[in-house]
């Protein structure tokens, strides 16, 4: 029979359980609620940008090139930057992305590509270490750092390893804020960028106008806004992971709040139960010990 | 007819709404837009951005960006935007100071010598509000 003392330890433990994941619930709903706000705040100006991009680029296409435009002729080397978070207990957001870019890698390198590796985040390090997989560069306890200050080194170290032919592609691979409740992993070319309109949902807003004026020249416009989109690129990455860690920690300990629950009400069934047997022997006890008299 | 004119940062839509008139701060000098502008793309300095709407005008201090601008629109992406009434000129000469201070000690073309005219053009642009 089981013991009366050590169910109890055990409920007492799983509701202390239950009020740790109940509190991080309730962060990460907290925390949620601004990541989200920042996510969609970022997104007119990405999409205008783009928009004004792929106007450009129609107008302007063939007669003008930028480096970063440039495709390169035979693809050797890739970089993909993965974001993961620097913490768990967020289900399997870390995990769904990194199984896919472990696949991605594979298939990548059986075409006979380079893929170098550069990491953000603890648990993508982990992964890639258990797996042996080799990493580039990794950086952690990215959370706390203002997102500019890693979106321009980020981009300029893209923009200065993809002209120098380092690399003929960059990918970045991130989960995709869908909603609170879904995110999916997702693998993005942000180099060479492409910025004509048949490769994106938004084209034909501004289709029959023609001749733009530019100032100071189309070249120059292309050269300063370049760069500029890439980061808005990288920064929306930056934006959904941090927004989706939170919404799928909030789900996750949704889920395990609702399970301690559970568990408590068959500990305590199990408890009363077991107090009872123990109530009816003792009675039976006190019984036959009277009889006996 | 009036345009559709949207302001917007990295961080949010600053002005979404319509006007009458718009002046643009642009590379070659200080554009204005009215309805039937030509289309247009211009990179914008740092400076005040004035918009019209009903013989009403609201000033904003912009960052470098750029501005397109059409018949019947006006997109401002920007760096940065604030109201131009709530300008702290004094943090504003100091930044000025403190910028001309450091591009006099760098070379051209390095990351602080970049920063720092990009402060010194924000910073005139806000004295100037």
């Amino acid at each position: 029979m089981p013991n009366l003392k050590d169910i109890k330890v055990r409920i007492t433990s799983v509701q202390k359980t239950r009020q740790i994941t109940s509190a991080m619930k309730l962060v990460a709903a907290a925390k949620l609620k601004g990541a989200t706000d920042r996510a969609t705040a970022a997104q007119p100006y990405q999409r205008k940008l783009g928009a004004v991009l792929r106007n450009l680029g129609d107008k302007v296409g063939g007669e003008i090139t930028n480096p970063l435009l440039q495709r390169h002729e035979q693809v050797r080397k890739v970089l993909l930057v993965l974001l993961t978070t620097d913490r768990g207990l967020c289900g399997g957001f870390n995990n769904n992305l990194l199984r896919r870019a472990q696949k991605w890698v594979d298939e990548r390198q059986l075409e006979g590509v380079e893929v170098s590796l550069r990491l953000f985040g603890r648990k993508g390090r982990d992964f890639c270490r258990v797996r042996g997989m080799a990493v580039a560069d990794t950086q952690l306890e990215y959370a706390k750092t203002p997102k500019m200050d890693l979106v321009r080194p980020l981009s300029d170290h893209m923009v200065a390893g993809f002209t120098a032919g380092d690399y003929d592609e960059v990918w970045i691979g991130f989960n995709v804020f869908v909603n609170a409740a879904t995110q999916r992993p997702e693998f993005h070319q942000v180099l060479p960028l492409s910025v004509h309109s048949d490769d994106a949902g938004d084209a034909g807003a501004d289709a029959g106008m023609t001749d733009y004026l530019f100032e100071p020249s189309p070249q120059a416009l292309l050269e300063s806004l370049l760069p500029l989109y890439l980061r808005t690129l990288i920064l929306q990455a930056f934006l959904e992971t941090e927004a989706g860690e939170h919404g799928a920690r909030m789900l996750a300990m949704d889920n395990a709040t609702r399970n301690a629950t559970d568990l408590i009400g068959r500990l305590t069934l199990e408890y009363n139960r077991a107090r009872q047997a123990a109530i009816t022997t003792e009675i039976t006890e006190i019984v036959s010990g009277a009889e006996a008299l | 007819m009036s345009l559709n004119v949207d302001i917007v940062t990295p961080e949010k839509v600053v002005y979404s709404g319509r006007a009458d008139e718009v002046r643009v701060p642009g590379v070659n000098g200080e554009f204005g837009v009215l309805p039937d502008h030509a289309l247009l793309l211009s990179l914008v300095k740092a400076g005040v951005v004035t918009v019209m709407n009903a013989g009403k005008s609201t000033r904003y201090v912009v960052g470098r960006g750029f501005a397109e601008a059409g018949p019947d629109r006006v997109v401002l992406l920007t760096d940065s935007c604030e109201s131009a009434d709530g300008v702290d000129k004094a943090a504003a000469r100091e930044l000025l100071t403190h910028a001309e201070a450091v591009i006099v000690d760098t070379a051209p073309g390095t990351d602080a010598r970049l920063t720092a005219e990009r402060d010194a053009e924000l910073a005139r642009a806000r004295l100037e509000a």
